[in-house]
């Protein structure tokens, strides 16, 4: 009875979950160039996944698996058909890679003949995956309805159909831990026997326990959260694939434009969150993304942005690491550190940048 | 991938409603009564209009000729207080002492006449003296002094009551007898007189809030009062006497308000000792219901006069309707509370009000737009043609337009209001021209080499050869409209006819140039063609309901002007000679972007700049027009979506429309938003309104001895 009548007094007046507000990039999230300026050790395709399998870091490019060699240099591991969309590497250099429709392979170390888990993807494709344990693999699906590289439907259709999956490896068993989420599509181990995953449409990382009881971790991201993955001394660290936007905001609650703009509009010049900064004559523009002197403003509002975020033990940010409005490298999809390394992925410029960290 | 399927599946899509709705039903015209100055005088007098149909309503024969006789009386008395009492509050104090000076005086005059058997006509001078000292007495107190006003006042109040008292206390009965008086017709014409069927009170007080209008609005010192009551450090820094003009407001407020206890005399002659008693609660009511804030600084005669109409009314209702002994007292109390409290709401609220309520979108329907896409076959296909176009006075400030004059050189108008000059052939050396203080935007040369240029803000200016400013343009014919459109407050482009008349543009009269891309939120045909005709130095709108009237441009023929329409993505012809004189119609119908400039070009073709690209996302909102005026509600303007501005291009087109070339910058570029585009001599100049610096690309094929000027007005004798 209350919460009906609250989310018609929040409608009417704008408040509470109806508010337009888009928490401001300040404390933690307090902007740099970071990311724009680090130094770039691969450029090729659209690197999307990124993630150390023992002593080697590989990553991801479309169909494409590539290991980082020491001297910089990116070397093809294998070519598949299908474009990789979650991959997760585990101190005996096994690396899981999962596949659209292909299930999950693994490759390298000791245990490549392992059979794939009995994951439903549905429709959908895993989002990213985790070793939380020796013999156990979280995996986590971002929509069961919509594909991977079908993620602004996802968003516009206001779809929450992720689901979180626990794997037994020697079993190929998979459990699904929890559903009905909206697109799920960072996991890591807490370190305490739980699951931390980010939900990406609502903005928040979420702690899910065995029997699949959930409980907020961090909420009113500033972006939406990607895939996670643990930091040496503690800690944890966060890609954000995207930033909030007001009008985005504005645009998800008007039904009647939404659901004209997917049908009458290629998804490319959507009024929708993007990895890429705009280039084409016929993106949508704000009024703060004029370009003055030729440059778009570093604060203007974007619907791209490049944003890692580190977290304490407890998943609280700490500080970030930005490409602000006017910078190129945006749509960071993972990060992994490894040695004295962050390596991170930014699909919006094709690159793989390496970030020297304090 | 196709670039937007909208162009195919438009038109049936908008609602019949929707439609309707925008172009029958005038919703711009809220937001444009309400930005008007005379909204805030308008209330109390609605609140009046309100007051009298209550009253007649509820007591009968409200408006009966004796009723209205006696209450017009009253009213003139009161009216007289309540401008003294508004010259006080609006100089930032206040005035509680008039009910007791207003009793003073009426013993006053009651004793000079009936037992000093002065003369009527000397009695009134000293009377009004009396006022006037009880008046400078507060006014030393408060003006010189700086003693708190209310606390001031509220004790003369006191002392002059008592007095008041005392008086009436020794006299007695003796003031007033039966015995001849002095000048008695003229007493009895000031108590019962009337001039054409109105109480000669009310013809006196109606002179005096004439006089009072014209002081306060129109004369100096009646600015200084408004100035000590808004700001009395800033008037001080200003070097205005602030104690001086305090002083004078009181002296001024006691002198009216002996004025209206003669008349009173002349009515009622009574000398009773409760006379006066509690009307300062009642002027004080009046002029705060009137909208005048008790702050000071803000205020009119008319709000007053309005305010104090609708509690006399009142309380003269109130009167008939017999309340109980303090009720109309706790009314007016309680309208009083209520008066206060709208008051302060409405001033701190009705700037949201009316941000909220003044854009106001309409529904747009866009023709199918072209496809830019490289490999379309499209004339607009998309290149980089611009990439090899080197920087000219990089660190610009926003050139929008450039011409080169007779001598070979540039000139070009920057955000900060400078015409900047480029010395030719080279334009290495740049100086500033001259500073028109707006901000110019569209240029031209005229045959003397003068150059004309539009201000923004301001109008058509010609800029001399020796750096004279002169206006030549900056009104036309009003329209019938809300919006004093009579004004020119922001001129686009121009251009001149070989008679001499100068046609330019004024791109929106509901916005000002610094909120442009509002403006693109609206779709409305806020803009007009002006001509300017130098012979009679008159100005004539010659086109209307233009979207966003820009580039100007005469035909090679002189027989008709282009005139560009941005937001409509569209090129309209107005023709000016010939047997189609006066005829407006669309040229180029749908452009991929949004026209701006347009010059001649050397191969006896043109130019127009596409300041931006239309978008299938804005497009679809064009004609969703609820949409759009939500979104200017709910979100922050910075966030606002907007026609896309991404990438700058030029078109080149012929007499026929036909489009014969499309330039396009690169992405990256440097020349994002191109408002203007300028040939001469081989080369191309282009400008962007925000951006920094000039362009020059040569053009191979092009004749590398034309100009401009020569085009116009043929070779320099």
């Amino acid at each position: 009875m209350i919460t009906p009548l609250r989310n018609l007094w929040d409608n009417f007046r704008g408040s509470g979950p109806a508010a337009l507000t888009v928490p401001p990039m300040d404390g933690a999230f307090r902007p740099n160039m970071a990311i724009e300026t680090a130094a770039v050790v691969a450029a090729s395709g659209e690197p999307d996944n990124i993630a150390a399998a023992g002593d080697a870091v590989f990553f991801s490019s479309g169909g494409q698996l590539l290991r980082l060699a020491v001297g910089g240099r990116a070397e093809v591991v294998e070519t598949y058909a299908e474009p990789i969309t979650a991959m997760a590497g585990a101190a005996d250099g096994t690396l899981a890679v999962a596949r659209r429709s292909k299930g999950i392979s693994f490759v390298g170390g000791t245990r490549a003949s392992l059979k794939s888990p009995a994951v439903d993807c549905g429709q959908g494709d895993v989002t990213a995956m985790a070793f939380v344990a020796e013999d156990t693999l979280a995996v986590v699906v971002g929509s069961e309805v919509n594909s991977a590289e079908a993620w602004r439907e996802d968003l516009m259709q206001l779809r929450r159909a992720g689901s979180v999956w626990l794997c037994d490896l020697a079993s190929a068993r998979a459990r699904k831990l929890a559903g009905d989420l909206g697109y799920p599509y960072g996991v890591v181990g807490d370190g305490g026997g739980r699951l931390v995953i980010s939900e990406a449409w609502q903005t928040r990382l979420v702690r899910i326990d065995g029997g699949g009881g959930l409980n907020t971790v961090v909420d009113n991201l500033p972006a939406y959260p990607c895939r996670l993955a643990p930091a040496a001394g503690g800690g944890y660290w966060l890609a954000l694939f995207a930033p909030r936007n007001q009008l985005v905001e504005f645009v998800l609650r008007e039904t009647g434009y939404r659901e004209r703009m997917m049908r009458e509009i290629a998804r490319d010049y959507w009024v929708s969150p993007s990895l890429t900064p705009p280039e084409s004559a016929l993106s949508p523009m704000q009024e703060g993304g004029v370009k003055i002197g030729g440059a778009i403003k570093p604060w203007a509002p974007s619907l791209s942005y490049g944003l890692i975020a580190k977290l304490d033990r407890s998943f609280e940010p700490d500080y970030s690491l930005h490409s602000r409005a006017s910078g190129r490298r945006h749509g960071v999809t993972s990060v992994v550190e490894f040695g004295k390394r962050l390596l991170a992925t930014s699909k919006g410029a094709g690159v793989v940048v390496d970030i020297a960290l304090q | 991938m196709s670039a937007s399927s909208l162009a195919n599946n438009a038109p049936a899509k908008a609602s019949l409603l929707t439609r309707l709705r925008s172009r029958y039903v005038p919703d711009h015209l809220f937001g444009e009564v309400l930005a008007k100055p005379w909204i805030d005088t308008s209330i109390p007098g609605l609140l009046l209009i309100l007051v009298l149909l209550l009253f007649q309503v509820a007591t009968p024969d409200f408006f009966g000729a004796g009723s209205l006789a006696i209450l017009a009386r009253v009213l003139g008395e009161y009216i007289l207080l309540a401008i003294g009492q508004t010259i006080v509050v609006i100089g930032g104090g206040i005035d509680l002492s008039v009910g007791s000076v207003f009793g003073l005086c009426n013993f006053l005059a009651l004793a000079l006449i009936f037992q000093a058997k002065i003369h009527v006509l000397l009695a009134l001078p000293i009377t009004l003296l009396l006022g006037a000292a009880i008046g400078a007495l507060n006014g030393v107190l408060v003006g010189y002094l700086r003693l708190r006003a209310f606390l001031t006042t509220l004790v003369t109040l006191i002392i002059v009551r008592a007095g008041v008292d005392l008086w009436g206390m020794i006299a007695s009965a003796g003031l007033v007898s039966d015995t001849d008086i002095n000048g008695s017709d003229i007493f009895d014409f000031l108590g019962d007189g009337s001039v054409l069927g109105v109480p000669s009170s009310l013809v006196v007080a109606g002179v005096v809030a004439i006089c009072a209008h014209v002081f306060l609005s129109r004369m100096r010192l009646g600015w200084h009062i408004f100035a000590v009551g808004g700001s009395r450090r800033s008037a001080f820094n200003a070097g205005i006497h602030v104690r001086r003009t305090v002083f004078l407001t009181y002296v001024i407020s006691g002198t009216l308000t002996a004025f209206a206890a003669f008349f009173y005399a002349a009515r009622l002659t009574s000398a009773a000792l409760s006379s006066g008693v509690g009307m300062e609660l009642v002027v004080i009511a009046g002029t705060v219901l009137g909208g005048i804030s008790l702050g000071g600084g803000r205020g009119s005669v008319a709000k007053a006069l309005l305010g104090t109409t609708a509690i006399v009314c009142i309380n003269n209702g109130m009167l008939r309707m017999n309340l109980a002994v303090g009720g109309s007292s706790i009314v007016l109390g309680f309208i009083l509370l209520f008066a206060v409290i709208f008051d302060i709401r409405w001033n701190k609220n009705r700037h949201k009000l009316l941000s909220r309520s003044y854009i106001s979108t309409i529904w747009v329907q866009m023709p199918p737009c072209p496809s830019i896409e490289p490999g379309s076959g499209s004339p607009y296909a998309r290149n980089e043609k611009l990439r090899g176009a080197k920087p000219l006075g990089i660190g610009l400030d926003g050139p929008e337009d450039m011409v080169i004059d007779d001598e070979g050189n540039l000139f070009t108008g920057t955000r900060v209001g400078d015409v900047v000059k480029f010395f030719g052939p080279d334009f290495t050396r740049q100086e500033v021209f001259a500073h028109t203080g707006g901000r110019p935007l569209g240029l031209q040369v005229d045959k003397d080499g003068s150059i004309v240029v539009c201000v923004a803000g301001m109008g058509l200016y010609r800029v001399t050869k020796n750096r004279q400013i002169l206006p030549l343009s900056v009104q036309t014919n009003r329209s019938f409209s809300i919006i004093d459109d009579s004004r020119v407050r922001y001129a686009d482009d121009l251009d001149i006819a070989p008679d001499g008349k100068i046609y330019y543009s004024d791109p929106t009269k509901r916005y000002e140039a610094s909120e442009w891309l509002t403006d693109a939120l609206e779709g409305r045909g806020n803009g007009r063609l002006i001509c300017y005709d130098p012979s009679d130095g008159k100005s004539r709108t010659v086109m209307t309901d233009l979207v966003f009237a820009n580039g100007v441009c005469v035909m090679w023929d002189a027989q008709s002007v282009l005139v560009a329409e941005t937001w409509a993505a569209r090129i309209s012809r107005l023709w000016i000679a010939g047997p189609q004189k006066g005829k407006r119609e669309v040229f180029i119908a749908d452009l991929p972007g949004y026209p701006d400039n347009i010059n001649r070009s050397s191969d006896g073709n043109y130019w127009v700049a596409l300041v931006g690209m239309r978008s299938p996302a804005f497009d679809l909102s064009l004609s969703m027009p609820d949409f759009r005026k939500r979104m200017t509600r709910r979100i922050a303007p910075d966030n606002w979506l907007l026609p896309n501005m991404f990438t700058g291009s030029l078109i080149k087109f012929d007499a026929n429309g036909k489009i014969l070339d499309t330039l396009w910058d690169a992405p990256d570029g440097s020349h994002p938003q191109i408002t203007s585009v300028r040939e001469h001599k081989g080369k191309l100049f282009i400008g962007g309104i925000h951006n920094d610096r000039i362009g020059v690309l040569d053009l191979k094929d092009a004749d590398p001895n034309w100009s401009g000027y020569e085009a116009y007005w043929g070779k320099k004798s």
